[in-house]
């Protein structure tokens, strides 16, 4: 068991080591919460300029690209007096000018406000006159030409007169036209031939025509605004002048189909052109035609051909011709044929190439 | 007002002997008391070490609802239990505990005196904690039951009920060893 002194000086001991590690702590936390809440600050402020920087440039960028020119009128200071011998005769000349540009011209739908304020002082030795025109303009256009031209007269009076301002404020959209044509065409032609008596051709020729033209829009908006105050000073009275011309999308949508659609029906006698040649010395005493006549028509399938001889029909030149099939030079290729022909009991030797 | 409360007072002001003062008048009994809730010497001592060592640290202010000597009870209290909340367990018996056991029979000695109440404070021993408690505040410190009751957090009569109970087990426990308290 520890004596009291001895125990007195243990409590006291670990009283001390334990304060002290409290105030350590609390230096701890104390840095740590300075050091968050400086980088906290620093987020913030830095976030707060990045925001206006990107915010101003996107403007100027704004502004730039639409060529707006913006005018930032002068005010002129007032005309030293030569024949003043005092030279304080004008002590001081305060020249203040704020112009504030639309700040949502990249959101062009909603409403922006122009304002430009200005103030003049001037101070007389023993007279000071104040001037301060303020105009403001509130419109749903996005962009602005903003054109201001003030000018500030003082006499050695200290009179001050002022003229005009004028704020104008246009806007105008353009839109793009598209002309699209699509052109579709097609022919078939179909060829049947038959041997028995006629030749059919059929055509048919499809075209279609097709053209759109779409016109999407051209849309104009002229708005013009103009701020104009009294000639006299102090400005008394302010009026607005509006002007807005609007020219509403056009959309024109035309549509054309042309389609020719053809059948031609052809029907050819087989043996169209037969002419029949004048008759020739006839050793046989039947007529006979030159060997070398060339048909030009075709061979049927009734055609009875190889052994058994037939008999078939010829008409042309509306003389009925019937002729006997003889015998064939090549059977098997049923390319020729040798007929006699039959004409008023007359035999005919008429040897025909069959194509 | 007393001692106690001047000390404590000078010591708030800055007057770290006053703190000494207070240790010397009540470090023993509480240590005892202590003892009866932790059954460890030893470990009772560094709970009375501890409740000092929040003293000087924290200073907690005394409001004089109390006795000094029963807030400065009621603060031993508190600590001990949150020491066996903390160990979740008492010492076992080790080779210290000689020494500890030597120590607490001179502490007795000294701060007890007399030999009956000595042995009564040994058979208190055996006892539950509550009963060891309410006795020792109750026959060894004076406090009245009020005061007990601060101390214990309980209502008087809960004290009341738990000294009678206290009291029937201590002579039982006493006439085991043959042993006749008339202040029983």
């Amino acid at each position: 068991m520890k004596n009291y002194d001895e125990f007195a000086e243990e409590v006291f001991r670990e009283a001390d080591r334990r304060l002290a590690l409290k105030r350590k702590r609390a230096a701890a936390i104390r840095q740590y919460t300075l050091a968050l809440a400086s980088m906290f600050a620093i987020i913030l402020t830095g976030t707060f300029v990045l925001k206006n920087d990107t915010v101003r440039e996107a403007l100027e960028r704004k502004f730039n690209a639409q060529n707006i020119i913006t005018d930032e009128s002068s005010v002129t200071s007032p005309p030293a007096d030569t024949t003043d011998s005092d030279p304080e005769s004008y002590a001081t000349v305060t020249t203040t000018k704020t112009v504030t540009y639309p700040q949502d011209s990249i959101n062009s739908t909603t409403a922006t406000t122009a304002v430009r304020t200005e103030s003049t002082t001037t101070a007389k030795k023993s007279h000071v006159t104040t001037a301060s025109v303020s105009a403001s303009s509130t419109t749903a256009s996005s962009t602005y030409k903003l054109t201001e031209n003030i000018s500030v007269t003082t006499a050695r009076t200290t009179s001050l007169q002022y003229v005009s301002s004028t704020v104008t404020a246009e806007k105008t959209t353009h839109a793009t036209a598209t002309k699209t044509t699509h052109t579709t065409a097609t022919a078939t032609k179909t060829t049947h031939t038959t041997a028995t008596a006629t030749k059919t051709t059929h055509t048919t020729a499809t075209v279609t025509r097709t053209t759109y033209t779409t016109t999407s829009g051209y849309y104009t908006t002229t708005t013009k605004r103009t701020y104009v105050t009294s000639s006299t000073f102090p400005p008394t009275t302010t009026s607005w002048a509006t002007e807005t011309t609007t020219t509403a999308p056009k959309t024109t949508t035309t549509t054309t189909t042309a389609a020719v659609s053809q059948t031609t029906v052809v029907t050819q006698p087989l043996y169209p052109d037969i002419v029949l040649p004048a008759e020739t010395a006839d050793p046989s005493g039947n007529t006979t035609v030159p060997v070398n006549y060339r048909c030009a028509g075709e061979l049927s399938a009734d055609l009875q051909v190889g052994s058994q001889a037939g008999v078939i029909t010829i008409e042309s030149g509306g003389v009925q011709y019937v002729c006997d099939v003889y015998s064939l030079a090549n059977s098997s290729l049923l390319d020729y044929a040798v007929l006699y022909m039959r004409e008023n009991q007359k035999w005919l030797l008429y040897i025909s190439i069959v194509t | 007002m007393d001692n106690g409360v001047e000390n404590y007072f000078r010591f708030r002001n800055g007057d770290r002997n006053a703190l000494v003062e207070i240790i010397r008048d009540y470090r023993d009994g509480m240590i005892l008391f202590a003892n009866s809730i932790v059954k460890d010497m030893e470990l009772s001592e560094e709970i009375v070490q501890e409740v000092f060592v929040k003293l000087v640290v924290k200073k907690p202010k005394y409001s004089g609802k109390s006795s000094f000597k029963t807030w400065l009870y009621a603060i031993c209290r508190y600590t001990a239990i949150d020491f066996l909340k903390r160990t979740k367990k008492r010492k076992e018996l080790n080779a210290d505990a000689i020494y500890s056991l030597s120590d607490e029979t001179d502490l007795e000695k000294e701060y007890i005196k007399e030999e009956q109440r000595v042995t009564v404070h040994n058979a208190m021993k055996n006892l539950k904690n509550d009963y060891c408690q309410v006795l020792y505040l109750t026959f060894f410190e004076g406090f009245d039951n009020t005061g007990v009751a601060m101390i214990m957090k309980k209502t008087n009569r809960q004290i009341e009920n738990l000294v009678y109970r206290a009291k029937k087990a201590l002579k039982s426990e006493l006439e085991k060893e043959g042993f006749v308290y008339e202040k029983l």
